[in-house]
């Protein structure tokens, strides 16, 4: 991954501002994934418990 | 191991920083379209469910495995890519995304496609998922691409896997019927993309990829995909006689079979490919002689979709009719 990002020319405002602006849209789509994945874990959890305690036998 | 390519790829890096949507395209949303529409039409066929929450996550599982096999492919190839007309938009090429990011995106979605798959479905489906991003990530991209005519004949089984996995992930385990389903799309990558090949030859000779126009010649691939096509058709009508397909798959896999033949044939017949490649870079357009190559691979994508929509409906949508073959 680019731990020091390649060294990008925002001679122009105009590009800095487009480089802060994709950035943050990447960073909103990381978040966004994260917490994608976590909602999946926990429904996989959740029905897994569902399943195995509807199939407990009694006794 | 940057290579000169890479370099000079990295050296447009910075016209325009990376956006989400180009990490969306690293994925090839069209391939992983069909992916799941094949994956689907397995665990709709199989003959056995899960939950469908859990399968809903094992599909996307799957779809999240094919965009990371995509991203690793473009990483690896972002030095060809460069080279032909109809990849070099594609974000690496670009300087949109950096080749090292590509691979740590690739990586990254590969294991938790592996993980939300072994969690959601089963340990089979899960292995299956990693050994087909392995396959054409390392096996196709990185082994046979650049040194064989025969890279896609072999690596054609990397995107023949989906439905397999979407039986596995219904069923816990791999039968005849899933690689019956396995083997059809095997079969039905030579001709599809030798079609194509065949009036892209061009970019491929620009690109050093040994496809079977570049490496042997028009005359030969059109053989080739004749004698594939007379190979595909046939076997196509399996699932009829293991009871997988009922009448509705038959009548496609006969009437969109024979349709196919046809093309193949009129490709077989043609010239296509002996005037060169042509020079726009648009996917569908062709000199007026590579026509019937560029019918061919333009249908294929419709007959395979025309097989797989039938099981889909049969299994689906309870339009099966039994034709007394199988269990």
């Amino acid at each position: 991954m680019n731990e020091t990002p390649t060294p990008v020319s925002h001679s122009t405002e105009e590009s800095r501002k487009a480089f802060i602006k994709a950035r943050a849209g990447r960073n909103r789509m990381i978040a966004l994934g994260l917490v994608g994945f976590a909602v999946l874990l926990f429904t996989i959890t959740a029905l897994r418990l569902m399943q195995n305690i509807a199939d407990r036998v009694p006794g | 191991m940057t290579t000169p390519i890479q370099s000079s790829a990295a050296d447009t890096a910075t016209a325009s920083p990376a956006e989400w949507r180009d990490y969306v395209a690293l994925m090839k949303p069209r391939v992983m379209t069909l992916v799941v529409f094949t994956a689907l039409a397995g665990y709709v066929a199989a003959p056995a469910a899960i939950n469908p929450v859990m399968a809903a996550i094992a599909i996307f599982a799957l779809a999240l495995g094919a965009g990371a096999a995509g991203a690793l492919n473009m990483a690896y190839d972002a030095d060809i890519d460069l080279r032909m007309r109809r990849t070099r938009n594609r974000p690496v090429p670009q300087g949109k995304v950096s080749v090292a990011d590509a691979y740590g995106f690739g990586i990254v979605a590969s294991g938790l496609a592996v993980i939300l798959m072994a969690l959601s479905a089963n340990y089979v489906a899960a292995g299956l998922l990693a050994f087909s991003i392995f396959f054409y990530a390392v096996i196709y991209t990185m082994g046979l691409k650049r040194r064989t005519p025969q890279n896609i004949v072999i690596g054609g089984a990397a995107g023949a896997f989906p439905p397999m996995i979407g039986w596995a992930t219904a069923t816990g385990a791999v039968s005849l019927d899933a690689v019956i389903l396995f083997m059809i799309i095997f079969l039905w990558t030579p001709p599809h993309s030798w079609a194509l090949a065949l009036y892209k030859s061009g970019d491929y000779a620009d690109a050093g990829v040994p496809m079977m126009p570049v490496a042997k010649g028009p005359k030969r691939t059109r053989l080739e995909i004749l004698i594939y096509s007379l190979i595909l058709v046939p076997f196509a009508a399996a699932p009829v006689f293991t009871g997988l397909g009922g009448a509705v798959y038959g009548a496609c896999a006969i009437g969109g079979g024979a349709l196919f033949l046809l093309l193949a044939f009129r490709v077989w017949r043609s010239k296509a490919g002996e005037a060169g490649s042509a020079k726009d870079g648009a996917l569908y357009a062709v000199r007026t002689g590579d026509k019937q190559a560029r019918d061919l691979f333009a249908y294929s994508i419709a007959y395979l979709a025309l097989l797989f929509a039938a099981l889909i409906a049969e299994h689906g949508l309870g339009a099966y009719i039994s034709l007394g073959f199988g269990a």
